[in-house]
């Protein structure tokens, strides 16, 4: 179990749990004022936060309590109500997800959202139509520049059918917590211009955990062919010349499946991190 | 190691970065993030600014400088 799920999943993932996608449940929790302020100000807060975590980086006490401040922030449980428990709803922490898992989470709340991603417009300047809120998220969204850009209601198959596209392309699925637990981004990611996927994966800030998937090569399987090399935003797989085979390190592994979908052999097997013991922990 | 780079943008020589933007671009290091100082809900932000967030993993290629039509970023090399 990964933190997120010990903490509120009540024995299933935090995923599949129906109240955490749902409006309803959410407006009683008074996350919307939350929702609100969040699409306002999550670009301001980035780009200051980032700035301050870069010069601390450069010593590495300083970095190491930066890291423990914003693990504070995104997963400090504190009670609500008696049979609630929530992150503090500050942290937008998220959970790397196969495209299976992300689909029956757009199922499961059936109110998906269709936006431009503010990340890459902040970071890029691209226009990139690739960000599905779901429920109260996307119901609240007011987008980064508000004078142009539009948020779209579509249907759950619409949905599904641009999360199929967006794994072909070599996106990384990723759901997450607006506030944890509640399951309402899903973002399909590229490093680094993804205010999350950067920190997690360049500094260490755990923004983003690893999925509950870890990928490896069936070495009987694999026929060289170098399909999978490119898929890997993580620069988890190499190409061992030597064996002639793709080999995956599995401890960089974030366990997003995108190499199993596109391997021609199904050489590429995913496989449950907590059947591995030493990757149990490993989030 | 990284952290070799300062980098200064000039709010003053940067007048219109939403409708310019090039900086952002171009910078293979998705360093730059622009945002809007003062949003209200509901109206479009009058303000827009760079922010030179990630300069923690600036390169110094100079793409940045090439591009900037106002001459309104310098690129200080830490010491
Ligand atoms: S090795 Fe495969 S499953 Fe693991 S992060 Fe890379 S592409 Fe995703
Ligand atoms: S795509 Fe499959 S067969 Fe091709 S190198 Fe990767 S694991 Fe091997
Ligand atoms: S010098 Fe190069 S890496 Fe540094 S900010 Fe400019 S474009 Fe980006
Ligand atoms: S390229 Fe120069 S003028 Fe254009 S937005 Fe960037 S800093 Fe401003």
């Amino acid at each position: 179990m990964c933190d997120i799920c010990t903490a509120h999943g009540g024995g299933k993932k935090w995923f599949e749990v129906k109240r955490h996608v749902e409006v309803k449940f959410a407006k009683e929790m008074g996350f919307e004022p939350w929702e609100k302020d969040h699409w306002q100000h999550v670009h301001q807060q980035y780009a200051q936060l980032a700035a301050q975590a870069g010069d601390a980086m450069a010593d590495p006490v300083m970095a190491e309590n930066v890291r423990k401040m914003i693990d504070n922030l995104i997963f400090q449980i504190h009670p609500l109500n008696k049979n609630v428990t929530f992150t503090f709803p500050q942290g937008h922490g998220a959970q790397v997800l196969t495209r299976q898992e992300i689909e029956g989470v757009i199922k499961l709340s059936g109110e998906p959202y269709l936006i431009e991603c503010l990340c890459r417009k902040m970071i890029n300047n691209a226009s990139d139509r690739c960000c599905i809120p779901l429920g109260l998220h996307g119901e609240t969204a007011e987008m980064f520049p508000s004078k142009q850009e539009k948020v779209e209601r579509i249907s759950v198959d619409e949905a599904i059918a641009l999360i199929r596209k967006f794994n072909e392309q070599g996106r990384v699925h990723t759901l997450a917590g607006t506030p944890l637990p509640m399951a309402m981004a899903v973002c399909n990611c590229e490093v680094p211009n993804c205010i999350a996927l950067r920190p997690r994966v360049d500094m260490g800030f755990n923004y983003i955990i690893r999925g509950h998937s870890v990928a490896k090569v069936d070495v009987d399987k694999c026929i060289g062919c170098k399909e999978c090399l490119s898929r890997c935003q993580f620069g988890a797989i190499t190409f061992q010349n030597a064996t002639g085979r793709a080999r995956i390190d599995m401890w960089k592994c974030y366990g997003c499946g995108l190499c199993a979908e596109t391997c021609p052999e199904k050489a590429i097997e995913l496989i449950d991190r907590e059947s591995l013991p030493a990757l149990k922990d490993w989030w | 190691m990284k952290n070799h780079y300062k980098i200064k943008w000039s709010n003053e020589k940067c007048t219109d970065a939403f409708n310019c933007a090039k900086c952002l671009e171009v910078c293979p290091e998705a360093v730059f993030a622009i945002y809007a100082p003062n949003r209200e809900e509901g109206v479009a932000p009058e303000e827009y600014v760079i922010s030179p967030a990630m300069q923690y993993f600036c390169n110094g290629c100079g793409a940045c400088l090439a591009v900037c039509p106002n001459d309104a970023l310098k690129i200080i090399p830490k010491s």
